[in-house]
């Protein structure tokens, strides 16, 4: 590990425990996990959504469709750059490992071979680089299991989109099933805390969703169902959720405050982009865009507002994260590695740093578009 | 329920909309006449309830409660679906907004059919792409206006020729609809941008959008046009918009979990009915005071999502999409009095005047 990654660390773990933009939590619950551990969330979610393409690739032996095979190899893509340069940054040779076990995975799924060996090792490795990523004890807290349902339930590869994306890709019907059996499985570790009827409406809510999603291959047609059918028990769970970690799910219920927050939380992130530290600063950026696209709807509000802002902010999210796809034409043995070994480091950290500096000014001029 | 023994005459909202129609005016002047004279309100409804998986619409008469009708809106349940209503001033036509499931593709099957209750025939189509998902229909009668979701635009159409004749942009996911009493300004609600667009139907331009909460689903109008009321499901709220302004001036809190969706405005007291889609609730919400008077949860059907009152405001009506049923509520006693058995996905519910 560099000295300047050091630093870069330093300044992104303060970002990781939250900024102080205004009151964290709402008046009627407690918590706020998406502005309390906002970068936090999503590294979280990058692992979930790893351990959700494992899951895939176990229930549907190789050779897989195509368009499957494109689903999984997220994983070595936008799902690792969400927290693989702070695992690098805790344990290079772990970091390494893991990339490079899921690399062979990806890779034997193109071939159509089996993986039953390498799956074991793949989430082990994967355990270990969770509890470097998220500490224990935050990842145990009943709020932040919650933030992490919440994006299983409604974000990209989630329940919700799972089925709606389907209609166009028909087998990201596989990632609405595989988020949805991760989602059973967290919400057992937290039911104790609802009461009777709060537990009963949630398993009724799974048990809609498991029926909208028996088996990991989709319909043969999708006639006659509804795209939106996934997200109404999903988001009836998130709504419930909210009151049975006490944390508010819904980052994007006061916009102005959103808005605010995230301009502060880019920030730190064009200095990681600065000094070189690109990886850092995209796990940072990939929060940000969380919450300025499909979750909260700001991108949108800012679209019919001001058009060119957010043009503006959409280009530089475009030039920092993966915005609509995997970008599988990066380095493969250096994506979401904390940049070790890029070739093209000079005119990625300038790329980066503009980019991240035209993102700040955007997000700013959409904050004054609310009235901030 | 005997609604026969209400003495009260129609609501303000049936007078406006009646006095831009002779035909209309005469059967709804004549039946004011007849009330005042007879002591009794000879005005008789219908309730009509959009059905999404079974396609077809419910009818009720709410005088015994009972289903006395299912208009079959298509063969093919499951690939096409009513959702939003308006009804005709003389109560002869439903105007339905027919979709299909797939929002990202337009197709034939999205359009407006405006069907004759009479004879339960389809007597005009408008074609309306981008999944049109509710209705609002000026005063007189003459023009339909549509949310487009799928193509966040809003659409205006001549009901006698079918031909559109406004189409603005408004906000992502447009869904709900209302035109104000006077007929001047549509506003149209946008689950993804949070806001309500405001046309200008005499200028024929977008006056301006507006936030709101968090996902907005529907709006009404005040019996009198000077307020709106916008619901916002995630927010758990209702903005209070002063029309004169088109600015929101107060809201409304439900709480995050309410979930708020339809509303119906009281047309006899200073207050709003909200249907709370996910909590299967009914929140009462006095408008003078903005404050939440009651919630009604017992017997309530679940998810409701469409809600309408009776014009002499004794009744409440919600379409209950989960349990396929529609719910009565007794005003008085703020309680539900009956359950009633609907479509599957019961979406919209929206009353009219026998013809």
């Amino acid at each position: 590990m560099t000295g300047g990654r050091q630093r870069s660390s330093a300044a992104i773990g303060a970002l990781l425990v939250g900024l102080a933009v205004g009151p964290i939590a709402s008046a009627q619950y407690t918590g706020a996990p998406f502005f309390e551990w906002t970068v936090l969330q999503s590294q979280a979610f990058g692992l979930e959504m790893v351990a959700q393409r494992l899951r895939i690739v176990e229930a549907l032996e190789p050779p897989l469709d195509t368009e499957l095979g494109e689903i999984v190899e997220m994983m070595i893509g936008p799902d690792f750059e969400r927290f693989g340069a702070t695992l690098a940054g805790r344990d290079e040779a772990l970091a390494a490992q893991l990339h490079e076990t899921l690399k062979e995975i990806v890779e034997a799924v193109e071939e159509g071979e089996g993986v039953g060996k390498l799956l074991p090792v793949a989430r082990q490795l994967l355990t270990q680089a969770y509890d470097l990523v998220v500490s224990p004890t935050i990842q145990h807290l009943a709020a932040f299991k919650g933030g992490v349902m919440a994006q299983l339930l409604l974000a990209e590869g989630g329940v919700a989109e799972g089925l709606e994306e389907a209609f166009l890709e028909q087998w990201e019907f596989a990632n609405g099933w595989a988020a949805t059996q991760r989602v059973k499985v967290l919400w057992q570790d937290i039911d104790e805390l609802a009461s009777d009827q709060r537990r009963a409406d949630v398993e009724e809510m799974l048990a809609l969703i498991d029926s909208i999603y028996p088996t990991p291959e989709p319909p043969e047609t999708f006639a006659g169902i509804d795209p939106e059918e996934a997200e109404v028990p999903a988001q009836r769970i998130v709504g419930i959720l909210e009151e049975v970690v006490d944390a508010e799910l819904y980052s994007g219920r006061d916009l102005l405050r959103l808005v605010s927050y995230l301009v502060e939380l880019a920030r730190p992130a064009c200095q990681s982009y600065e000094a070189g530290e690109d990886e850092l600063g995209r796990e940072v950026i990939y929060a940000v865009f969380d919450h300025y696209g499909e979750m909260t709807g700001l991108g949108a509000l800012i679209g019919l507002f001001a058009p060119d802002v957010n043009e503006t902010v959409m280009a530089a999210f475009e030039g920092l994260v993966a915005v609509e796809d995997d970008d599988d034409g990066d380095g493969e043995d250096g994506a979401g590695m904390g940049g070790a070994g890029n070739a093209d480091d000079g005119d990625d950290e300038m790329t980066g740093a503009k980019a991240c500096n035209q993102l700040v000014e955007g997000l700013e001029a959409a904050r004054s578009i609310l009235g901030g | 329920m005997k609604l026969l023994n209400k003495s009260a005459a129609p609501p303000l909202r049936w007078r406006l909309q009646a006095s831009g129609i002779w035909a209309a005016a005469a059967v709804v002047s004549s039946l004011v006449l007849a009330s005042s004279v007879s002591g009794q309100d000879p005005v008789q409804y219908r309730i009509y309830v959009s059905n999404e998986y079974s396609a077809d619409v419910t009818v009720i008469d709410p005088r015994t409660n009972e289903v006395i009708g299912t208009i079959p809106i298509s063969g093919r349940p499951g690939d096409v679906r009513p959702r939003g209503m308006a009804v005709s001033a003389d109560g002869t036509l439903i105007y339905i907004a027919v979709s299909d499931f797939n929002p990202e593709f337009e197709t034939s099957e999205d359009k407006i059919v405006a069907i004759d209750v009479r004879t339960n025939e389809v007597v005009r189509e408008f074609r309306a792409g981008g999944n049109p998902e509710r209705l609002a229909l000026s005063p007189d009668g003459e023009r339909i206006w549509a949310s487009l979701e799928a193509l966040a635009r809003a659409a205006g159409y001549n009901v006698e020729s079918g031909q559109q004749f406004a189409g603005f942009i408004v906000g992502v996911e447009a869904e709900g609809i209302a035109i104000s009493p006077d007929g001047h300004w549509v506003y149209v609600t946008a689950e993804a941008t949070h806001t309500v667009s405001v046309i200008d139907t005499q200028e024929l331009r977008i006056e301006k959008h507006l936030l709101v909460g968090n996902r907005p689903r529907v709006v009404e109008f005040s019996e009198d046009g000077t307020r709106a009321y916008v619901t916002a499901e995630i927010g758990g709220t209702v903005s209070v918009i002063d029309t004169s302004i088109h600015e929101v001036i107060a809201t409304i809190n439900l709480g995050l979990d309410s979930r708020p969706v339809e509303l119906a405005v009281d047309p006899t007291q200073p207050r709003i009915f909200v249907a709370g889609g996910g909590t299967s609730a009914v929140y009462v919400i006095d408008v003078e005071t903005y404050q939440v008077t009651a919630i009604i949860r017992e017997r309530m059907g679940r998810r409701p999502w469409g809600i309408t009152i009776t014009g002499d405001g004794k009744t409440v009506y919600t379409a209950n999409g989960l349990s396929d049923s529609v719910s009565v509520i007794d005003t008085d006693c703020l309680c539900v009095v009956d359950n009633i058995t609907a479509g599957r996905g019961a979406h919209s519910a929206q009353i009219g005047v026998v013809p």
